[in-house]
């Protein structure tokens, strides 16, 4: 007869962690005691307590270099999203004060307010050429000189 | 936390992680994944955590990444074996006062609920019986709302296999 998972006051059971350590569990029983253990404190330390000596497993070696890898991958990803919605802010704004769309209905006529507009366009694609090219020649001497340490650090705050 | 002292904390408990996450999931490439994005999970958050033992912190964590991924695959599979069936004894979308339970009908899920094991056994039966809703089933039984929600839904897809074993006509449970 196979061991209860849970008492009755719906924690984990002694055999219940042993059964998860022995890998006797299906998998929806794994996954009943994955989501108890996500919320119970006094079960998440009897289990914790359970794995010392030879139930240790040898991570594999990638484990600590992949999650650095993916800790750097995230502090760029969180870099650049946020300096292109600065661009895209500083964009819109310019395209707004240049065109003047907040004034168009009282002092400025259609034809006026067209002609600006094709005035506009043309320097704001200079100007978005411009910056993106000093955003790139930003990005390349960050991650030139990519320091760990620093960035996340940064990304942290 | 500096990220020369994360990264002794990554030394000192990778083992334990990904022992963790394997003993869950039982797959090794998906363990180390999942040791990762612990990991990852561990270093957003380490400077909000106040304690200072780490292990049964990182065990926790490491035993979410793992429901999250069980419990999606749970779902993909749930699903697909609906799918394939057309029987449908307790609806799984509507909510339990929109389920009309004829007299016998209901003498025998309340049977089967009491008869069910934990973690489904009070839930069941706060939310059929009782006619509890999840947030007063999640305040009653100290369980987080997504975990009462979840757990409603396994006891559901189980009375079902159960109605469905015992051949009790659908008309007069639904």
């Amino acid at each position: 007869m196979k061991k209860e998972l849970f008492d009755h006051s719906g924690h984990l059971t002694d055999a219940g962690l042993q059964m998860l350590i022995s890998g006797e569990l299906s998998e929806l029983e794994r996954f009943e005691a994955a989501e108890h253990l996500s919320f119970c404190d006094s079960c998440t330390l009897r289990y914790s307590e359970l794995l010392c000596g030879d139930i240790l497993m040898d991570a594999p070696d990638l484990i600590r270099p992949g999650v650095f890898r993916r800790i750097r991958q995230q502090a760029r990803r969180l870099f650049l999203n946020r300096y292109a919605a600065m661009v895209t802010a500083a964009g819109f704004a310019l395209v707004f004060w240049v065109t003047g769309v907040f004034t168009i209905g009282e002092n400025v006529t259609q034809e006026k307010w067209i002609d600006g507009l094709n005035r506009s366009t043309s320097q704001i694609s200079e100007s978005t050429s411009r910056w993106t090219g000093e955003i790139a020649d930003g990005i390349y001497d960050l991650f030139h000189d990519f320091d760990l340490k620093g960035v996340l650090s940064h990304e942290k705050k | 936390m500096t990220d020369e002292k994360f990264s002794d904390l990554v030394t000192c408990y990778e083992k334990l992680v990904f022992t963790v996450c394997y003993q869950m999931v039982r797959d090794f490439g998906e363990a180390q994944n999942l040791t990762q994005e612990t990991f990852l999970a561990a270093y957003r958050h380490i400077d909000d955590y106040q304690g200072d033992n780490y292990k049964p912190w990182l065990t926790r964590i490491a035993a979410n990444k793992a429901k999250d991924y069980l419990k999606s695959a749970y779902v993909r599979r749930v699903q697909l074996d609906f799918d394939s069936t057309e029987e449908r004894y307790i609806p799984l979308e509507r909510s339990p006062d929109e389920i009309y339970v004829s007299k016998e009908g209901g003498e025998k899920i309340a049977g089967l609920i009491r008869a069910l094991k934990e973690p489904y056994q009070k839930v069941s039966d706060l939310y059929f019986l009782k006619q509890k809703n999840t947030d007063e089933i999640a305040k009653i039984l100290k369980r987080p709302k997504k975990t009462v929600q979840t757990q409603i839904y396994r006891a559901k897809i189980i009375l079902q296999q159960l109605l469905k074993e015992g051949s009790i006509d659908e008309k007069r449970i639904i």
